[in-house]
């Protein structure tokens, strides 16, 4: 059986691995700098943080960093990405120097 | 399917993909050709559409207060501008102008999109229609440069482009206004000189012109953006001792001033209309030079 392992775009980055069983989630933060732009989801977006991660950062498996910035507006890091939510865009620099992507 | 259409923002035209929700997103054939990445990219294209920069770096249209005018600093600006005299003291250079404070650091108002402008030249014949001949006979009597038509668009995104509307709005208002009334050292002259630039020297060679028309047209159509001025006041005077007001000034009475602050909305987008009228004084007529004129060599005069 080979070793599962996650890359460094992923939420499972930091948690351990036994085979193909998951250990207790490592939580992965994203620095919160005061000048991230606050960003209204447009319609275009909406329910879709993975072409929002792909268009702004080139990686669509980055679809989960949103909710890592806003934890207090996405509950669910899909259906709570609705149109009109107001959340802040973490910057590429922030993911490079946070999560090594 | 995703529905696509076409909305006018600014000069260019954006794509708005509508119904665009979970599963549903647009193809490269799908964007329209004359999206703003003009390169046909869809991830370029959306995050435009959405006031974003790849890298999520802040960019000018996220509502920060970053102006549509922006100002020229390398002293080649080649957009139509309307300003009054470098020694005037009147209107934006007054040293008090109010509402036409941003005016100063364009020097006149710039319209920050290219207006639609149309100067036409005239030479005007009188006829003489001879009793039993073929052909009428003419006989010149004048030329002029007849009334430049200008107008433009003006976009409000926020604050100071709200304050900068305001100014020219102000600015056009009264210059065709003479100085009536109480209006201090300039009392009794006509409506102030304005000058006129654009697109470089050979086109609009900061032509001398009265403005003998304005109008601003507020469409009902579009929002309209709320905006605070702070304008100076009523001045009193009061004689100190019995704290009555007086026409004294100077020892024993105080003066005050009140200052107004109005809150003024403004259209996002709205069109302002011109008319000007080029003058010339009969010295500067007299330099004229058909010659010099042709060879393009008077555009120092401000003649057209």
């Amino acid at each position: 059986m080979s070793k599962t392992s996650y890359s460094s775009a992923s939420p499972y980055a930091q948690t351990r691995t036994f085979g193909n069983f998951l250990d207790v989630m490592i939580n992965r933060p994203v620095s919160k700098l005061d000048d991230d732009v606050l960003y209204a989801i447009d319609k275009v977006y909406e329910f879709r943080p993975d072409m929002l991660a792909s268009d702004l950062y080139g990686n669509s498996s980055l679809w989960w960093v949103f909710v890592q910035r806003n934890p207090n507006v996405l509950k669910d890091p899909l259906f709570d990405f609705r149109a009109g939510v107001q959340i802040y865009i973490p910057k590429k620099a922030t993911l490079q120097s946070d999560l090594g992507v | 399917m995703p529905v696509v259409e076409d909305s006018k923002v600014g000069l260019f035209a954006t794509p708005v993909y509508g119904n665009a929700g979970l599963g549903n997103n647009p193809t490269a054939d799908q964007i329209p050709k004359n999206s703003v990445s003009g390169s046909g990219d869809p991830a370029q294209a959306r995050l435009s559409k959405a006031g974003l920069s790849p890298g999520g770096a802040m960019t000018t249209g996220m509502g920060a207060e970053a102006p549509i005018i922006g100002f020229d600093k390398s002293g080649e600006e080649w957009r139509v501008r309307i300003s009054v005299s470098p020694k005037a003291q009147i209107l934006y250079r007054d040293p008090n102008p109010g509402v036409m404070k941003y005016l100063k650091d364009t020097d006149g108002v710039i319209f920050p999109y290219a207006p639609q402008v149309t100067v036409s030249y005239a030479a005007r014949y009188g006829s003489q229609p001879l009793t039993h001949t073929n052909y009428t006979n003419f006989f010149y009597e004048a030329s002029e440069v007849q009334a430049i038509q200008i107008s433009g668009e003006f976009s409000v995104q926020n604050d100071f482009d709200a304050q900068y509307l305001l100014g020219a709005l102000y600015f056009f208002r009264a210059a065709t206004k003479m100085f009536y009334g109480n209006s201090g050292t300039y009392q009794g002259a006509p409506p102030p000189l304005v000058y006129l630039d654009g697109y470089g020297a050979h086109y609009l060679p900061h032509v001398p012109c009265l403005v003998t028309q304005f109008s601003h047209t507020m469409p009902n159509d579009v929002d309209y953006i709320e905006t605070t001025v702070t304008s100076k006041g009523e001045s009193k005077t009061i004689d100190s001792a019995t704290k009555q007001p007086t026409s004294k000034t100077g020892a024993g009475t105080i003066t005050t001033e009140s200052s107004n602050v109005n809150k003024t909305r403004l259209p996002t987008v709205s069109t302002i209309s011109i008319t000007l009228q080029p003058v010339y004084s009969r010295t500067k007529q007299k330099e004229f030079d058909f010659g010099a004129f042709a060879r393009g060599d008077m555009i120092t005069k401000g003649m057209l």
